[in-house]
């Protein structure tokens, strides 16, 4: 499997990120993701700076790619298209730190306490801080944004509520201090806030546009670049910040973001040297970018499972002996490899390659029934299950419904031959765009769908919080199982990492058990920069996929 | 004559609001959903009364005639409306996006009558000889060719053999004329050696047929030189035809853009057009599509205008 050693190379520090992220740790300099045994508290111990040791100021950096968004509430979107162009505009709460990126470190708040029971956050929030139009930045604000995202009026959208689920309120109890009440201990509380989403908007802006930013393309923040220019879905162009609260920062005095169709179009204008930094071109454009002086490439990781979803709700897929037969037959190796020269992706299960659990997992299963390319044994358990449902002389007249997606489109007829030529079940594929694809999952018109779904943070309980929970926010298929929703409650108390252990994995035996879908891949996304650009840290960022793209600290050689 | 340009004016207008029905009603039973489209993945998670409220906040919950309705106000208004997703209006979108498509089209229909008038003379002329035979096989190559391949191998062509892209944005003729022709010229060429096949044959065909009057032989007869017969006497009456497929294969130019647009990369009218039909922002679309039939009818209008200038036995009244 292509690109699957990158992953366990970063067995290491992946491995060292959730431990940071998992344990507590009182005398840190910048506090980890941890929900802490004991009182703790994190602070400021300098400014952020660029790795390197003499940045140099000045330059128009030429960022390329997704950039094209169909709304533009951060808090309301899940998507590059929004973070690309806007995240340089805004700062969080706390901030996954650019440089080292295996630990939360202050950003706007430049210390924080946490209870001993874990319950209460104290964020005190720096002095001197401006909004873009001028504003202080106040308590008041970041109380405001939280309930944006934690408490949405109706008609506005958050996608990364259940993130803070465990939050019963935000207050301001000073003018520059702000507590987060919790009815139950979060060990990923902090990795959550420090999510490149979760920016903090002025509360004036939202009060002014009743807390929907969906059709407002400018609104202030407190970042280091600000708004400079918008041609829609063509470019957004930022300038500096001169009043940043970093004096030091940022050394580029602005940023041309060109919205780029991902794949062949931003690896073509990467080849051209049209754009200075590329965000996800394609393979083949990534093997060239290898051969060139000067280019440079490396890939990152979103959390992302994809596989065949089944319509629980329907017959036969309510019968679990169907679904474990389908999964015993489908080469799920065969089929991730199908598309590494158009969308490149790395197995996985259960738990994500991105998860630290999975350098653990990932060994355990992948010779197991299910996971591995079927054999003769799998094929005849297959069939046999089949028989037992009674289905022995297979299915008919299938609805196989996929989203028309270049990719998907390639799985698409491998699934329907494998599971046509082994159990003789016959679909029909329709392919339909992505809003009707929506529309029809949601509704149950289908039976079988190819799907992939994006997580905030590598952990159980985001991911399978969204996709396996009943109710869960990606469960659109039917799965509800009481017993893996008090395992998934559970894991997002869970912050040692030994009873978090165990918790996945009975959690993994469930999903085992029950084969809610078949998960087979995890997409992994090409990048390529010119060598002019500096302080990116792209080749070290690995699963911080949603982080790192504020660019204050990045920087022009030339 | 300006009693017809009057009348033909008013017969229009009939046309137009048919194209507004057209695309209004087709936009609304294709399947899909913009609220599914604007909130991707997410979608799955809107809840009943959310999706009630953003619908309602992009005009969608009002019944169809009463939308129908608003859109004819916006245009009457000069609105045109907003984009679902944007915040900016249509009129925002075609003055930046505007300007490319224009030159591009204008470019192409120049392009096309700069090389298919001569092509097709110089093929008329010389009939069944080679140059006949070279000028008619790369007619037919580049009818036959489809302007979005044709559009990819130039692209991929230039990147892999010369580094080069165009370069990224709109940038304006007046703004950065170098930089500007670098971004036009491609899907210029495209559309316009497509367009000048068609112009070639009509001018052969219509010149083969012209040069067999008896007025060009009284002409020759006269002692006139060949090149005064040709192009002032048998190529202004072949030309009728010609000017009105002009009018026809600028429609065709128009329908072309949507795709060289998409292959150039070009950020003009025709990429956003299938932007806005992917993401279903209907305001876009319904507006895009109306432009374009305006233009359409005012181009047949003054095809028909022209025909009086050209001829001089045409009246109209």
């Amino acid at each position: 499997m292509q690109g699957q050693p990158h992953v366990c190379g970063l067995s290491g520090s992946l491995v060292l990120l959730f431990v940071t992220l998992l344990i507590a740790c009182s005398s840190a300099v910048a506090q980890t993701a941890a929900a802490p045994p004991a009182a703790s508290e994190a602070s400021d111990a300098g400014l952020l700076m660029a790795p390197e040791a003499s940045p140099k100021r000045g330059g128009v950096l030429r960022w390329g790619g997704l950039a094209n968004s169909t709304l533009y509430d951060l808090h309301q979107t899940g998507t590059i298209a929004n973070m690309g162009p806007q995240a340089p505009m805004y700062d969080l709460l706390v901030q996954v730190d650019p440089v080292h990126w295996d630990k939360v470190i202050p950003d706007l708040a430049k210390s924080w306490t946490i209870s001993e029971d874990g319950l209460t956050y104290t964020f005190f929030l720096r002095e001197g801080v401006k909004f873009h139009d001028g504003a202080p930045l106040t308590a008041e604000d970041v109380v405001a944004s939280f309930n944006h995202i934690l408490f949405p009026p109706p008609g506005v959208l958050s996608p990364r509520q259940g993130l803070f689920d465990a939050v019963k309120e935000v207050v301001a109890t000073g003018p520059l201090t702000v507590e987060f009440h919790l009815t139950e201990p979060r060990g990923f509380l902090l990795r959550g806030l420090a999510a490149g989403f979760n920016v903090i908007m002025r509360k004036q802006t939202l009060e002014e546009n009743n807390y929907d930013l969906r059709r407002v393309p400018v609104y202030p923040g407190t970042g280091p670049f600000r708004h400079k220019s918008l041609e829609p879905g063509v470019v957004r162009r930022l300038e500096r910040n001169p009043d940043y609260w970093n004096p030091g920062l940022p050394y580029l005095d602005g940023i041309d973001i060109y919205h780029l169709d991902v794949g062949p179009k931003t690896g073509a204008a990467c080849l051209a040297h049209s754009i200075d930094y590329c965000f996800a071109i394609d393979p083949i454009s990534e093997g060239k970018a290898k051969k060139i002086k000067g280019l440079h490439t490396a890939r990152i990781y979103p959390h992302a499972p994809h596989g065949l979803w089944f319509n629980l709700m329907k017959k036969p897929f309510d019968d679990v002996r169907v679904r474990k037969a389908m999964n015993l037959v489908l080469d799920k190796a065969a089929i991730a490899d199908a598309t590494q020269e158009m969308f490149p992706v790395v197995r996985a299960g259960w738990v994500l390659p991105t998860d630290p659990f999975f350098q653990e997992y990932w060994p355990r299963v992948q010779e197991q029934p299910g996971w591995r390319s079927p054999t003769a044994e799998d094929l005849a358990e297959a069939r046999r299950l089949m028989q037992e449902a009674g289905y022995e002389n297979g299915l008919k007249g299938l609805d196989f419904l996929i989203r028309d997606i270049s990719f998907y489109l390639t799985w698409g007829p491998i699934v329907q031959d494998m599971l046509k030529r082994e159990l003789k079940i016959e679909s029909t594929i329709r392919v339909v765009a992505s809003g009707v694809w929506w529309e029809e999952a949601k509704r149950g018109n289908f039976d079988i769908s190819i799907y992939g779904y994006g997580a905030t943070i590598p952990h159980v309980a985001d991911y399978w919080n969204a996709g396996f929970k009943t109710g869960g926010g990606y469960n659109f298929y039917g799965y509800a199982n009481p017993a893996f929703d008090a395992i998934v409650a559970a894991t997002a108390r869970e912050s040692e990492p030994a009873k978090l252990k165990a918790l996945i994995n009975q959690g993994i035996t469930i999903l085992d058990q029950d084969v809610p879908a078949i998960v087979w891949a995890n997409p992994v996304v090409p990048m390529a920069w010119w060598d002019n650009v500096q302080g990116h840290g792209t080749a070290t960022r690995g699963i911080n996929f949603w982080e790192g793209m504020r660019d204050e600290i990045w920087w022009l050689a030339k | 004559m300006s009693t017809y340009i009057v009348r033909r004016v008013l017969l229009s207008i009939p046309a137009l609001l048919g194209v507004t029905i057209v695309i209004f009603v087709a936009l609304r039973v294709m399947p899909g959903d913009p609220v599914s489209v604007m909130f991707g993945t997410q979608a799955t998670k809107i809840r009943p009364e959310d999706r009630a409220k953003i619908e309602a906040d992009l005009g969608l919950s009002s019944p169809l005639i009463v939308q129908y309705g608003k859109w004819l106000h916006d245009i009457a208004t000069g609105k045109l409306g907003r984009s679902f997703w944007r915040g900016d209006t249509v009129v925002d979108l075609l003055v930046q996006r505007g300007p490319l498509t224009v030159e591009i089209a204008v470019m192409a229909i120049v392009l096309s009558w700069v090389v298919g008038v001569p092509v097709g003379i110089l093929s008329a002329l010389r009939q069944n000889t080679l140059l006949d035979y070279v000028a008619r096989f790369f007619t037919v190559l580049f009818l036959a060719i489809p302007n979005f391949w044709l559009g990819a191998m130039i692209v991929l062509g230039l990147l892999l053999w010369q580094d080069y892209a165009p370069p990224l944005g709109v940038i304006n003729l007046w703004d950065d004329p170098i930089q500007n022709l670098q971004i036009v010229w491609g899907p210029a060429l495209v559309l316009g050696l497509a367009i000048s096949a068609y112009i070639a044959r009509m001018t052969r065909s219509g010149l083969l047929e012209i040069i067999r009057e008896d007025y060009i032989r009284t002409a020759r007869a006269k002692g006139l030189r060949e090149q005064a017969v040709v192009l002032k006497h048998a190529l202004r009456n072949a030309s009728l035809p010609i000017i009105t497929l002009s009018g026809v294969l600028f429609g065709l130019l128009l329908s072309g853009t949507v795709v060289v647009e998409q292959a150039f990369n070009v950020p003009g009218l025709g990429k956003a057009m299938v932007e806005a039909f992917v993401m279903l922002d209907y305001a876009v679309v319904q507006n895009l599509v109306l432009l374009y039939g305006v233009v359409f009818v005012v181009l047949n209008l003054l095809v028909d205008i022209s025909y009086a200038w050209l001829d001089p036995r045409i009246h109209y009244t």
